[in-house]
């Protein structure tokens, strides 16, 4: 029983040690390092085939240390499938302090319409002063988005005011065709009332 | 007498020396601080505004730009005064294109021109200290201002 209650007891001890060292084996230990968080959105309510595609890159150090060197890179924007308007897709800021962000702009054009995956761009920076190796990580993933083509935004998008004159044209023969015969029919009549009135005026006198 | 006026001459001497050494130093790091700074910075600006406000939720303002120093230094460190706040400006890879931009969403958004200050090291370090005692950005002169102009936003 006491043998029992001995090994029982060192069991325990055993579990609570080894969680202890786990701990302290999984424990990171961070000075002075600069840590990144990259995130890309893309900015639009539609995206259209042929027009703008806005896309920020934020970067956030939440690191103790500035980060130097910091390039995003990104390859999700093919010649095939983007045109580039303004911007630039590859970057670099030279230094990064910490608690400091950092925002990035560009501006794309979709060259065809569909479904498009839009990817993470690749983010490398050095971590601290006397980092030698690149800290490398990826922004966040837009993910997938249907590009429309530009035919269907139209439609319901445009002001359509060439569709509105062409009515205006098409409409023209109902209305002119009965005014035109009301207004000559009124003419003659206004002619007749002036000559009875005229032949009643002399006859007065 | 003699002993007392070598000693004293020596001294003098050793400070004279230690003058001048001070002196070197000192114009060194004055010249390589001069040589580092952009002197007469020449900028190529380009600026585009996404101005269909129906598609996008927020309205990009960017400005590319070349720099070009009379001393022919290259790779400058930049800042922009956005706001209030003074951010790190991109360069491309080869570092020969610096861009600025922001967003802002479309019922927030401003037309006109946007004018943004540039800053190097020497003028991040005066506008932080500029910070410091709250006053504004504005006190501080910068290096070159380019202005960005966003003529309307189309709904």
């Amino acid at each position: 029983m006491k043998l029992l209650v001995i090994l029982g007891l060192l069991a325990l001890g055993t579990l609570v040690s080894s969680d202890g060292s786990a701990e302290e084996q999984f424990k990171v230990e961070e000075e002075n390092v600069a840590r990144i968080l990259a995130s890309k959105l893309i900015q639009n309510k539609y995206l259209v085939e042929g027009l703008d595609v806005v896309v920020r890159y934020s970067l956030y150090n939440v690191g103790t240390a500035a980060a130097l060197r910091v390039r995003v890179q990104d390859a999700g924007f093919g010649p095939f499938d983007f045109k580039p308007v303004s911007g630039l897709v590859n970057f670099q800021l030279d230094r990064l302090a910490p608690g400091a962000n950092a925002s990035h702009t560009v501006v794309l054009r979709p060259l065809k319409y569909g479904y498009f995956n839009f990817t993470a761009a690749q983010v490398s920076y050095l971590a601290s002063e006397t980092a030698t190796e690149e800290t490398v990580g990826f922004t966040s993933e837009p993910g997938e988005g249907g590009i429309v083509a530009f035919r269907d935004y139209d439609k319901k998008f445009s002001p359509h005011l060439l569709d509105w004159v062409v009515f205006a044209v098409m409409t023209l023969p109902s209305l002119g065709i009965p005014f035109m015969l009301w207004y000559s029919s009124k003419s003659k009549y206004d002619a007749v009332i002036r000559e009875k009135r005229a032949e009643s005026g002399k006859k007065r006198e | 007498m003699a002993q007392v006026c070598l000693f004293y001459f020596s001294e003098s001497n050793f400070f004279n020396m230690n003058m001048v050494h001070i002196l070197l130093i000192f114009g060194l790091i004055g010249a390589s601080l001069a040589s580092d700074a952009c002197q007469n910075p020449q900028i190529k600006a380009e600026s585009y505004t996404s101005q269909d406000a129906t598609i996008v939720t927020n309205i990009a303002y960017i400005a590319t730009f070349s720099l070009t120093c009379a001393n022919g230094v290259t790779g400058v460190s930049l800042y922009a005064a956005i706001g209030d706040r003074l951010v790190p400006v991109a360069r491309s890879a080869d570092g020969a294109t610096y861009q600025v931009s922001w967003t802002e969403e479309v019922a927030k958004a401003t037309t006109g021109d946007h004018a943004i200050g540039l800053y190097d090291d020497v003028g991040y370090a005066a506008v932080r200290k500029a910070q410091r005692s709250d006053e504004p950005i504005s006190s501080v002169k910068p290096m070159a201002t380019i202005i960005i102009n966003h003529p309307v936003s189309r709904v």
